[in-house]
């Protein structure tokens, strides 16, 4: 499927372009990361729903829901 | 060669920005001078010589920061001011949002602003949030890193036995 | 009791339990309780479209709470349970005619049919690394799933990246109901095994991005019980590859969510899935977020449009919609109105699927495709 290499192609072009906009985070830099709106998931029960309902609707599943960034506070 | 010599050191400095010594328990706690929060009165880390401070990093987005205010203002409350004082160093970007988490308790300690984080650089903290103990010779004794709940039983003994 | 053919597309819990907890990425500070209460409606058939049955399709009522609470210094636990009663009906079959469109056997509308599931996980928080362990249980009248999971993160890099690894196991069983009078098998059983790994890095002081990998195999029964015919093969290995990246937008005060997954399974399908949400702060307690999302897959290898009874049982055959070549757009709009420790919210999503909406070149449209809205209200708070 060369539709799916493209794809494949296109898609860690972008993920490149992303990581070269990396730059050193201090922890005392974190405040727009610790944002509700900012986080992975910011409702919890809508994404539970969410997950349910369309895996129940589609074929499809595997959406990982796992935490990471936030204020990354001890 | 004096001119060549400086700009290496400068190109050295630029490419390892780490470059420098770790701040350790045991060494001076940097010096500072910082406004008071929402006021243009100045203080200096020379004013707290003689003292124990427990000096804390914090910042309105943290959550732990929510845990231990409470409990700082028992700290404090609990032991004189003249031999021991908390100062709170607020690393907010926008102050509003340290002024409406200020607005919620009844602060009994200094609290200064730092919002451009040069003096949380100096200090070169490794977590929010992050408190530094430092004796009446302002040397830094203890780093705390963090704060969850049974910590301040930990600070308590530890600051009591450097006021005797 | 009055025919029930159950909605086959809520037996399948196995996904919910799968899905690794949303946990906190450190202790938790305070206790934080949330509810919601959702209408979930689909739109009736065409009535054209249906040879035989009810034109009505599914409510769903779904009623959700969740604690999250600190235990002592260094644990956290997690409680979800969920409530769902639904009635309505569901497609049993197709009817194929030559010159003439694919029609749906529908079954009769049901009576009001009930779903419980509780969770619990609990997890232990090191200085840059946590772990933990979660039990879930679905039961209805006719399906019971039982699941277990651990989930690992590690932090790294001044906590700038988060690696996290999950591995979770389930076993459902199935009993339909009226197997005897509709001819259904009596009793079946599956399980399931997932492993899931994700990176998150922090890109810079205002953006985030999540990289994930997902396999999960199923032994067991898959076909679906309900359907006139139905018969799908006992495995089926699924993998899937998904990105999240969250941005701030300092100009307008608000934020991107951007989040894309590829999935395919040896049934043959593949999709895509893309969705964009932008959080917009109107004011420092309201907020505004119109979202959309966008599906498609292509059919499964045994997919057929109409069910054949010539063919032998002995051959996959599947007329599911959920298994068609098809696409689908959601609209979604939610307001959240914050204060200091609480917030509530409201949210209204409208999903729309069509053969023509997918991106491969659409075959004829199965009669059965979905569409529905749904409606939820929300509140949180932390104590």
């Amino acid at each position: 499927m060369s539709y799916l290499t493209n794809m494949t192609r296109l898609l860690l072009f972008i993920i490149m372009l992303l990581l070269f906009s990396c730059q050193t985070v201090q922890p005392w830099q974190r405040g727009l990361l610790a944002r509700p709106e900012m986080q992975l998931e910011p409702d919890r029960l809508q994404a539970k729903l969410h997950s349910q309902v369309y895996f129940s609707n589609e074929a499809s599943s595997g959406d990982s829901e796992v935490a990471g960034a936030g204020c990354g506070c001890n | 060669m004096m001119q060549l010599k400086n700009l290496l050191c400068l190109i050295i400095l630029a490419v390892c920005p780490g470059f420098g010594l770790a701040l350790n328990e045991g060494m001076i706690a940097p010096g500072f001078s910082l406004r008071i929060f929402d006021q243009t009165e100045v203080r200096k880390s020379s004013d707290y010589l003689g003292k124990v401070i427990y000096l804390d990093f914090w910042a309105s987005w943290c959550g732990p920061c929510q845990i231990s205010v409470p409990q700082l203002i028992q700290l404090q409350a609990d032991l004189n001011s003249d031999k021991f004082e908390v100062v709170a160093i607020n690393v907010d970007e926008e102050a509003h949002r340290a002024r409406r988490f200020l607005a919620r308790y009844n602060v009994n300690y200094t609290v200064l602003a730092d919002p451009a984080g040069h003096v949380a650089a100096e200090y070169q903290l490794t977590g929010m949030p992050s408190a530094f103990i430092v004796d009446q010779q302002g040397k830094i004794v203890k780093i705390h890193t963090g704060f969850r709940q049974g910590d301040m039983d930990g600070i308590r003994s530890y600051i009591n036995e450097l006021l005797n | 009791m009055a025919q029930a053919a159950k909605p086959s597309p809520w037996m399948a819990l196995t996904s919910a339990a799968l899905t690794l907890p949303a946990f906190s990425a450190s202790v938790p500070d305070q206790v934080e309780i949330g509810i919601s209460t959702t209408a979930y409606r689909e739109s009736d058939q065409n009535p054209q479209s249906v040879l035989v049955g009810s034109v009505q399709r599914y409510d769903i009522n779904i009623n959700q709470f969740y604690l999250i609470t600190p235990i002592g210094r260094d644990w956290g636990l997690a409680l979800d349970l969920s409530h769902e009663s639904m009635s309505g009906a569901s497609p049993w079959g197709t009817v194929s005619v030559v010159g003439a469109n694919t029609q749906l056997v529908m079954s009769g509308a049901t009576i009001e049919e009930a779903r419980n599931e509780l969770s619990l996980g609990i997890t232990r928080y090191f200085d840059t690394a946590s772990l933990g362990f979660s039990v879930t249980r679905s039961e209805e009248n006719d399906y019971n799933a039982t699941a277990m999971a651990v989930n690992g993160e590690w932090d790294f890099n001044n906590r700038q990246s988060t690696l996290a690894a999950g591995l979770s196991y389930s076993t459902d069983s199935i009993e339909p109901s009226d197997a005897l009078s509709f001819g259904r098998t009596l009793k079946q059983a599956r399980r399931s095994a997932s492993f899931s790994l994700a990176w998150t890095q922090v890109l810079n002081r205002a953006s985030v991005l999540q990289s994930g990998f997902s396999v999960t195999q199923h032994n067991g029964y898959l076909s679906d019980p309900y359907k006139l015919r139905d018969i799908r093969p006992r495995q089926r290995l699924e993998t899937a590859i998904n990105f999240r990246y969250r941005r701030f937008m300092h100009r307008s005060d608000s934020s991107l969510h951007l989040d894309y997954r590829y999935y395919h399974d040896d049934f043959g399908i593949g999709s895509h899935t893309l969705r964009s949400a932008w959080y917009q702060n109107l004011t420092d307690q309201f907020q505004l977020i119109p979202s959309v999302r966008y599906y498609s897959q292509n059919q499964a290898d045994f997919y057929v449009g109409g069910d054949d009874y010539g063919l032998p049982e002995t051959v996959f055959q599947s007329s599911d919609y959920r298994l068609s070549g098809f696409g689908a757009v959601t609209f979604g709009l939610q307001g959240r109105f914050s204060q200091r420790d609480w917030s509530v919210s409201v949210n209204f999503e409208r999903y729309l699927s069509a053969a023509g909406y997918g991106l491969n070149a659409s075959r004829a449209e199965h009669p059965g495709l979905l569409r529905f809205s749904l409606l939820s209200f929300g509140f949180d708070v932390k104590l």
